[in-house]
């Protein structure tokens, strides 16, 4: 167990029990299974929010008998990450400038002790997960709730100025810096001259396409926007993690949807792609592109950044992700997509080498 | 130049022998969204084909249409400012036009009200943006549109939006060919309705 794995293992140990008294008093009882907290969840934290530490529990609310989420945390950015959250939630509903609303779980009891910040909403039943629908069904959701995020854009000063505070916004010069701390991360953690060069590569890109990265940016747009990220009820598409709004290039959410398909759905990949060359702009199909080669980075700088924290199996396994990883940007960076042979191979790979938690944990999640 | 002036009926009558000189003022414009971006799009496009057309928008970093040049005015900045720069801007550019195609919305209906008290270019008032269409029954904004109308040449108003926006292309849906075909007729007579 490295380090990092065992501290996540004591945290839990010591927090555990301590959330499950609080949730008692609100008459809520945590599962015996909680297939959030295992595997390579240790790991997870974004490159580029603050994400503080938190968990995330699957209970029983004893007044109606419903199943519930819970997101509990007790130190700084977690408890930070938790309000904030609530108040993009709050703000997205409110926003005086938005042509759309977005459907978020009911909030059951949102608390705030000396010690945790608690929050417990509904949790969203649905019949089947995002990859078990049918390929059309895939579509349609994702291209709605991708339309969604598009309809709104802070083009005033009024509006930035409601926005700001709480969602943020991003624009070319902020894209370039995060690709220089992607860059000095990767050289910092060891990373390949190849690697390297690679992400120099995008950042030139990005650099000389400035203008068409702005033209598309203050829009809202989920920067987390995967099938993990969102639920399906009845026809409805119920969005869980709202602290990952931000008002910014909009192809941020598609390019990472669509880096997210590669893995996992290359038809729908593809689908997405064609439409947006059928239907949009060519400077559209520009800033798409350039915007898969930033998060492309980003993703190879996240598993580089975890090589120190990961020993073993999953140390091997974040090598072979940083390797595939980087042979999709380089496809991408062609406006190319990457072999399947390479994908299929790098997938064998990854099962052989997943921790039995972690294999529970993927199950059903996308 | 193809414009004559009709002093029977004190209208403008342009004919369409010639290409005219077309300035269109619109207060969204693609990759903004909102109904009147993309009619502005297509309406350039078309118009453009035949007419020599320029756009002045508010926006910044408008995406291009052949062939037509774009003015586009940052809407950061205060209202009052973003209002003077586009009033100002309007005025320069009105010089050269021969028609003015303006759009239904506060920030356009003011600019364009200022100058046609100054220029007595004939104005096309366009209702594309059905949102600003329902604010201008109220208060100040009521009494602008009044002044604007009373000042163009000729109003129209635009169906829904469902009959003349571009049906996308979806892989799992057939291609509905005969919308198309009466979205297309549609525009043939909307172009041939502009002039005054």
């Amino acid at each position: 167990m490295s380090t990092e794995q065992q501290r996540w293992a004591e945290y839990l140990e010591n927090e555990l029990p301590k959330v499950t008294a609080l949730l008692t008093e609100h008459n809520i009882a945590i599962d015996d299974h909680q297939p959030h907290i295992k595997g390579e969840r240790f790991l997870i934290q974004s490159l580029t929010t603050i994400g503080g530490r938190k968990m995330i529990l699957i209970g029983t609310d004893g007044t109606t008998g419903k199943k519930v989420v819970i997101k509990a945390a007790s130190d700084y950015d977690g408890k930070q990450e938790l309000s904030h959250e609530r108040m993009c939630r709050t703000l997205l509903h409110d926003m005086s400038f938005s042509y759309e609303s977005f459907h978020s779980p009911k909030e059951l009891l949102f608390t705030e002790t000396k010690q945790y910040t608690l929050y417990v909403g509904e949790f969203i039943e649905q019949a089947s997960s995002f990859l078990e629908r049918p390929l059309e069904e895939q579509f349609d959701f994702a291209l709605r709730a991708l339309k969604a995020q598009e309809q709104t854009r802070a083009t005033t000063a009024t509006h930035l100025n409601e926005i700001q505070r709480v969602f943020g916004t991003r624009n070319s010069q902020d894209y370039l810096l995060m690709m220089q701390g992607f860059i000095h991360t990767t050289k910092e953690k060891g990373g390949s001259a190849g690697i390297t060069s690679l992400l120099e590569k995008t950042a030139k890109t990005l650099e000389t396409n400035k203008d068409r990265i702005d033209q598309y940016s203050n829009f809202l747009t989920h920067i987390d926007f995967v099938p993990h990220n969102f639920r399906i009820r009845d026809n409805t598409l119920y969005l869980l993690d709202f602290s990952s709004l931000r008002f910014g290039n909009k192809h941020e959410s598609w390019a990472r949807f669509l880096n997210f398909m590669t893995l996992y759905n290359r038809e729908l990949e593809q689908l997405l792609i064609t439409y947006v060359e059928q239907n949009r702009s060519f400077e559209e199909r520009e800033s798409l592109q350039l915007l898969r080669t930033f998060r492309l980075s980003e993703l190879i700088t996240y598993y580089t950044n975890t090589l120190s924290r990961s020993e073993g199996n999953l140390r091997e396994l974040n090598e072979a992700r940083i390797t595939f990883w980087s042979d999709v940007l380089a496809a991408e960076q062609n406006n190319e997509r990457v072999a399947t042979s390479i994908v299929e191979a790098y997938k064998a790979k990854r099962d052989s080498l997943r921790s039995s938690d972690e294999k529970m944990r993927q199950e059903g999640l996308h | 130049m193809g414009t004559i002036r009709d002093y029977t009926n004190l209208n403008y009558v342009i004919e369409y022998t010639e290409a005219m000189k077309i300035l269109i003022l619109s207060p969204l414009f693609p990759p903004d969204t909102g109904a009147p971006a993309p009619y502005t799009k297509e309406l350039a496009t078309r118009l453009g084909a035949a007419h020599e057309v320029k756009l002045l928008i508010y926006g910044y970093l408008p995406e291009g249409v052949e062939n037509v040049p774009i003015t586009a005015i940052d809407k950061r900045s205060t209202l009052l400012l973003r209002l003077i720069r586009f009033t100002k801007t309007l005025f320069a550019m009105s010089r050269e036009c021969e028609l003015i195609i303006v759009q239904n919305a506060p920030s356009i209906e003011l600019p364009a009200f200022l100058i046609s008290r100054i220029k007595k270019t004939p104005m096309l008032l366009i209702k594309s943006d059905p949102l600003a269409e329902e604010r201008s029954k109220r208060g100040i904004y009521r009494l602008l549109h009044t002044l604007l109308s009373t000042r163009c040449d000729k109003t129209l108003t635009l169906p829904n939006a469902s009959l003349y926006q571009k049906a996308e292309l979806l892989p799992f849906t057939e291609f509905d060919t005969q919308t198309e075909a009466m979205r297309e007729a549609w525009w043939k007579q909307h172009v041939a309705e502009i002039k005054v």
